[in-house]
C-alpha cells in the first residue's frame, strides 16, 4: 500500500508510514470518492434515522465501518446491494484522463523505461563511432550498413532526434516527479511531528517496550532524552513523552537530486542553442576577434616546458592580451588547465608544436645526375625558389615530419606529429613546362632508399639539409552563457546526493505509561535504520536500570508488496 | 632492492593471496559447520557464522597487506609529486598506478564492511580482486616507472575526480561481492532469510558509494573537463560509460526503493552496475578509444 502523505509503499497492513510516520488508512483520494459515490446513493433527505446526523456524515460512516450498508431505511434493496458493491471496491475506477496522464508521468515506470532506452542507445553510440566520415562507415560497415546508420542516426546518435526526445521525456517526467514529491516534502517539513499513544508507538516499524525500573518518570524520560540528544536527536518533551528527530532535511535529498538532474539537461539544451566553439591555431602576435564581442584577443609570447630529467613535456604556456578598442586592458599567462576568462569567452591552451603546414622554413640542395651540388636555397611552406642559371622553379607541397610507407597500399603517409623522419614532397618545374614531384629527407640513407626503390630517374634530386618552423599555439575559444546554470546543477547534484544517502531522516517517539517506556522509530526507509534502532535499544537498556527484567523487543519483519 | 613503492606492491601480492586463501578456508571451514547443523538453524545464527582460526589469521593478512599497501601509495605519492614538481598528485596517472589504487582500495572498502557487518564471506572476492590486480600491475605486462605527468593531468579536479570516482567503485566493488554471491546461493538454492544480510550489505555498499561516484565522476570530471577542454560533457566513450554505469546504479536505487526488488532481482543490477564500471575503467582504454587515453 502506498502512504497518502509521502507517496511511499509501506509494508501491507501497517498502520503507520515507515517512511514519514503518517497514519495509514484507506488512501485519501480513493475514500473521498467512495464517500462521494456512497453519498450519491443515499436519498439525502437528512431524516437522521439511521442514527446520522446528515446523510453525508452517514456516508463517511459507512465507508469508515461505523455504520451499516443497510442503515439508510429509505433505501432499496438494490441501493443497497450497489453500496455493498462500492464497499467492496479495492481501487476506484478509471480516474479523468487528466489524472492518469498525471499518473503516467510521475510514475517510476516511466523513468524506469526511458533510463533503460536510454542505457541502450548510449552504448550503441560508443560502439559505433560518432561523427566519423561517411567512408569509414562504408569501410567498416558495407555501403548497405552505412545506409542504414545514416537513416537511423547512428552515427550522430547524441544529436537525433530520438535521443533528444528521450532526454525531453526524462526531464518531463523528473519535473513532474519533483513537482508531486516537493508539496509533499515541503508539508512533512513544516508539519510538526504529530503526537502518538503507548499503542500506537509500539505498532511502529521499529518498537521496544521496556520496563521504567525504579527511577521516578521524570528521570526516566531526561536520561532518554540525553541518550537521545547525544545521537544528535532534537528532542522535544511532552507531557509524559518525547519526540524527537534528526537530520529532518534529508527529506530534500531526492528532491534536490531531481531538480539538479533537470537544471543540467536544461543548461545543456540553453548551451546548445548558444554557445560558441571556435579552433584557434595562433603565432607569435596574431589577433584574434572573439566574433559578437568587441574585443580582440593578442598572442604575445609562447613557449613549451618541459620536465628537467625526462625531456617530457611539462607544460604548454601563451600570454595573451585582451584588446578593447585596440587598447590593452588585460594580459594573462595561460597554460593547460588555467583558461582565460574573458567576458564570458574563455581561451583554453589546448596543443602547441611547430607549424610546419604554415610556417616552414627548409634549406635544400639539389643534385644533378653528373653529381654537381647545387644551393643550398631556402624554401618556406607553399613557397618556392627559382634558379634561374638551371631554368629550374621548385616549389613545397606538403610537408610529413613522420614520414612512413604504407607497404600494403604503397602510399605514402605521416606517422606521427614527432619529427622523426622528415620528408618534404616537393614539384621540380623547369622553364619548358614540364615537372615532376619528389621527396626530399633530410636522413641521408632514406634519401638513398627513395632515390633508388621508390622513384622513377629524375635529373634532379632534391636533398633537405635543414628545417625550422614557428611555433604554434592551439587555443580553444569557448563561450557557453549557460554554463552557469550547468554549475548550478551539479552544485545541487552534490548536494542531493549527501543529503539523500548521507542524511537519513530518523524520528523517534517515546511515552511513558504503567511503569513502562514505549519507544518507537521509524526512518525514511524501513530497513536502514534498524541497524541505528538496534544501537539505541542497546544503550536505552544500559540508562534503564532493571530494565532487563522486562524487555520486550519487538522487531518486525517487514513484508512488502510491489505496488 | 630498494626500498621503494613497487618493493611495498610486491609484499602485498603475497600477504593479499594468503589472506585470500585464509578467507577461502574460513568460508569452507565455516560451510562444513552449518551443514553439520540441522536445518533448524536460525537466521542469527547464519548471520554471523561462527568463526574459526582461518577467518581471524585471513582478518591479520588483510590488514597486514593492507598497511603495505598504504606504504607503497603514500610512497608513490612522494615520488610523483617530486618528479612532477606539483604537491600531491595522486598515483593514478597510469595503468600501475590505478591497478596499485585498487588493489588498496577495494580491501580497504571491504575492510571496513567487515568490521561494521562481521561477515567474512565478502573477503574472498575483495582480496582475490585485490591479488589479481597487483599481480598483473607487478607483472613485467605493465610500465612501473614513474612518468611526470603531461600537461593535462596537472589539476587538483583530477584528483577529486579520480579519488572519489576510484572510492565509490571500491564501494560498488563490496556490492557486487555481496550481490554476485545472493546470485550463487539463490542458484543454489538458498532462502531469502539466508541471503536477507547479504542483499542488505550490497545495498548499503551501493548507496554508500552512489555520492561518492556521483560527485566524483559527474561533478568533477565534468567540472575538470570543462577546464582542461573547454567542454564539461563531450559523449567521449569513457564518460558515456561512466555515464551507463551511473544510470544502472541509479536504476537500482529507483527500483529497489520504490518497487523493493531485493535479493537476485536487485542482485543482476548490481552486477550489470559494476560490470559496466569496470568496462569504463578498463575497457574503454583498450576496445574504444577516446580523450581519455591517459594508460
Amino acid at each position: 500500500m502506498t502512504c497518502p502523505v509521502c507517496q511511499k509503499m509501506c509494508p501491507e497492513g501497517s498502520q503507520f508510514c515507515g517512511h514519514c510516520g503518517a497514519a495509514l488508512d484507506t488512501p485519501d483520494e480513493f475514500r473521498r470518492w467512495l464517500v462521494a459515490e456512497v453519498a450519491r446513493l443515499l436519498a439525502g433527505k437528512n431524516c437522521g434515522r439511521c442514527g446520522q446526523a446528515t446523510c453525508a456524515e452517514n456516508a463517511k460512516a459507512i465507508v469508515d465501518g461505523r455504520s451499516s450498508y443497510r442503515s439508510c431505511v429509505e433505501a432499496d434493496p438494490a441501493t443497497q446491494a450497489r453500496i455493498r458493491n462500492l464497499l467492496e471496491r479495492q481501487a476506484p475506477p478509471t480516474l479523468p484522463w487528466r489524472s492518469r496522464l498525471w499518473q503516467a508521468l510521475t510514475s517510476v515506470r516511466l523513468a524506469v523505461g526511458v533510463i533503460v532506452a536510454l542505457l541502450l542507445l548510449l552504448a550503441v553510440g560508443t560502439l559505433i563511432p560518432q561523427n566519423a566520415q561517411a567512408f569509414a562507415y562504408i569501410q567498416r560497415y558495407g555501403l548497405d550498413g552505412y545506409r542504414w546508420i545514416d537513416r537511423l542516426q547512428l552515427d550522430r546518435l547524441f544529436r537525433s532526434w530520438y535521443f533528444l526526445a528521450l532526454l525531453v521525456v526524462l526531464s518531463i517526467n523528473t519535473i513532474c516527479c519533483t513537482l508531486k514529491r516537493s508539496s509533499v516534502s515541503a508539508r512533512l517539513l513544516m508539519r510538526p511531528m504529530p503526537t502518538h499513544t503507548p499503542e500506537e508507538i509500539s505498532r511502529l516499524d521499529y518498537a521496544v517496550s521496556l520496563s521504567q525500573g525504579p527511577l521516578a518518570p521524570a528521570e526516566a524520560l531526561g536520561r532518554v532524552a540525553t541518550l537521545l540528544e547525544q545521537n544528535h536527536f532534537h528532542c522535544a518533551r511532552e507531557g509524559q513523552g518525547l519526540k524527537a528527530h534528526k537530520n529532518r532535511f534529508g527529506r530534500l535529498g531526492v528532491d534536490t537530486l531531481h531538480i539538479s538532474l533537470v537544471l543540467i539537461l536544461l543548461g545543456a539544451a540553453a548551451g546548445g542553442m548558444s554557445h560558441f566553439e571556435d579552433f584557434w591555431i595562433a603565432h607569435a602576435g596574431d589577433v584574434y576577434n572573439v566574433p559578437q564581442k568587441d574585443f580582440s584577443v593578442r598572442v604575445d609570447k609562447l613557449w613549451s616546458q618541459d620536465y628537467a630529467d625526462s625531456g617530457r613535456v611539462k607544460d604548454w604556456y601563451t600570454t595573451l592580451t585582451v584588446l578593447e578598442q585596440d587598447k590593452a586592458v588585460l594580459t594573462r599567462q595561460i597554460q593547460v588547465n588555467q583558461p582565460l576568462t574573458y567576458r564570458g569567452t574563455n581561451f583554453y591552451q589546448a596543443s602547441f608544436g611547430s607549424d610546419w603546414q604554415n610556417k616552414g622554413t627548409f634549406s635544400i640542395t639539389v643534385h644533378t645526375t653528373d653529381g654537381a651540388e647545387l644551393g643550398p636555397y631556402v624554401l618556406t611552406s607553399h613557397g618556392n625558389v627559382f634558379l634561374p642559371e638551371n631554368g629550374l622553379e621548385i616549389s613545397a607541397l606538403t610537408f610529413m615530419p613522420d614520414f612512413a610507407i604504407d607497404e600494403q597500399r604503397r602510399t605514402y603517409y605521416n606517422r606521427s606529429a614527432q619529427l622523426n623522419n622528415p620528408g618534404l614532397l616537393v614539384r621540380v618545374q623547369k622553364t619548358d613546362g614540364s615537372s615532376y614531384t619528389t621527396w626530399a629527407f633530410t636522413n641521408s640513407d632514406m634519401q638513398q632508399f627513395y632515390q633508388t626503390r621508390l622513384s622513377a630517374k629524375t635529373p634532379y634530386q632534391v636533398r633537405m639539409i635543414g628545417i625550422t618552423a614557428a611555433q604554434f599555439t592551439g587555443l580553444h575559444v569557448v563561450s557557453n552563457p549557460a554554463l552557469p546554470v550547468i554549475y548550478a546543477g551539479f552544485s545541487l547534484l552534490g548536494l542531493g546526493v549527501f543529503l539523500n544517502f548521507y542524511w537519513a531522516p530518523r524520528w523517534v517517539w517515546v511515552q511513558l505509561a504503567r511503569g513502562t517506556v514505549y519507544v518507537g522509530a521509524t526512518g525514511r526507509d524501513g530497513r536502514e535504520f534498524a541497524a541505528g534502532f538496534q544501537q539505541l535499544v542497546e544503550a536505552l537498556k544500559v540508562q534503564l536500570p532493571a530494565a532487563d527484567s522486562g524487555v520486550k523487543t519487538e522487531q518486525k519483519e517487514l513484508t512488502y508488496a510491489s505496488g | 632492492m630498494p626500498l621503494d613503492s613497487p618493493f611495498f606492491f610486491y609484499l602485498t601480492t603475497v600477504g593479499y593471496f594468503l589472506a585470500f586463501m585464509c578467507y577461502l578456508l574460513n568460508a569452507i571451514a565455516g560451510k562444513s559447520v552449518t551443514a553439520a547443523e540441522t536445518a533448524g538453524a536460525h537466521a542469527l545464527e547464519i548471520a554471523l557464522p561462527r568463526e574459526n582460526h582461518w577467518g581471524r589469521w585471513a582478518t591479520r593478512f588483510l590488514e597486514g597487506s593492507l598497511v603495505l599497501s598504504t606504504l607503497g601509495i603514500v610512497l608513490r605519492t612522494i615520488a610523483l609529486s617530486k618528479i612532477s614538481g606539483w604537491l600531491m598528485p595522486l598515483p593514478i596517472t597510469n595503468t600501475y598506478e590505478t591497478l596499485a589504487f585498487f588493489s588498496w582500495a577495494i580491501p580497504l572498502a571491504y575492510w571496513g564492511f567487515e568490521r561494521h557487518y562481521r561477515m567474512k564471506a565478502l573477503g574472498i572476492f575483495s582480496t582475490g580482486i585485490a591479488f589479481v590486480l597487483i599481480t598483473i600491475a607487478s607483472s613485467p605486462l605493465v610500465p612501473q616507472e614513474v612518468t611526470p605527468l603531461v600537461p593535462a593531468l596537472q589539476s587538483y579536479w583530477l584528483v577529486a575526480h579520480v579519488l572519489f570516482t576510484l572510492a565509490g567503485e571500491a564501494l560498488f566493488s563490496v556490492g557486487f561481492a555481496a550481490g554476485a554471491i545472493v546470485l550463487w546461493r539463490a542458484w543454489q538454492g538458498a532462502s531469502w532469510p539466508r541471503l536477507k544480510r547479504l542483499d542488505e550489505i550490497s545495498y548499503r555498499a551501493v548507496a554508500l558509494g552512489f555520492p561518492l561516484f556521483t560527485v566524483g565522476g559527474l561533478v568533477f570530471g565534468a567540472i575538470w573537463a570543462q577546464k582542461a577542454w573547454g567542454r564539461y560533457w563531450s559523449w567521449d566513450p569513457k564518460e558515456t560509460w561512466m555515464l551507463i554505469s551511473w544510470l544502472i546504479y541509479a536504476l537500482y536505487l529507483h527500483v529497489r526503493v520504490r518497487w523493493d526488488w531485493k535479493g537476485q532481482q536487485a542482485a543482476w543490477l548490481i552486477v550489470a552496475g559494476y560490470l559496466a564500471t569496470v568496462f569504463t575503467w578498463f575497457g574503454v582504454n583498450y576496445v574504444l578509444s577516446g580523450l581519455h587515453s591517459y594508460n
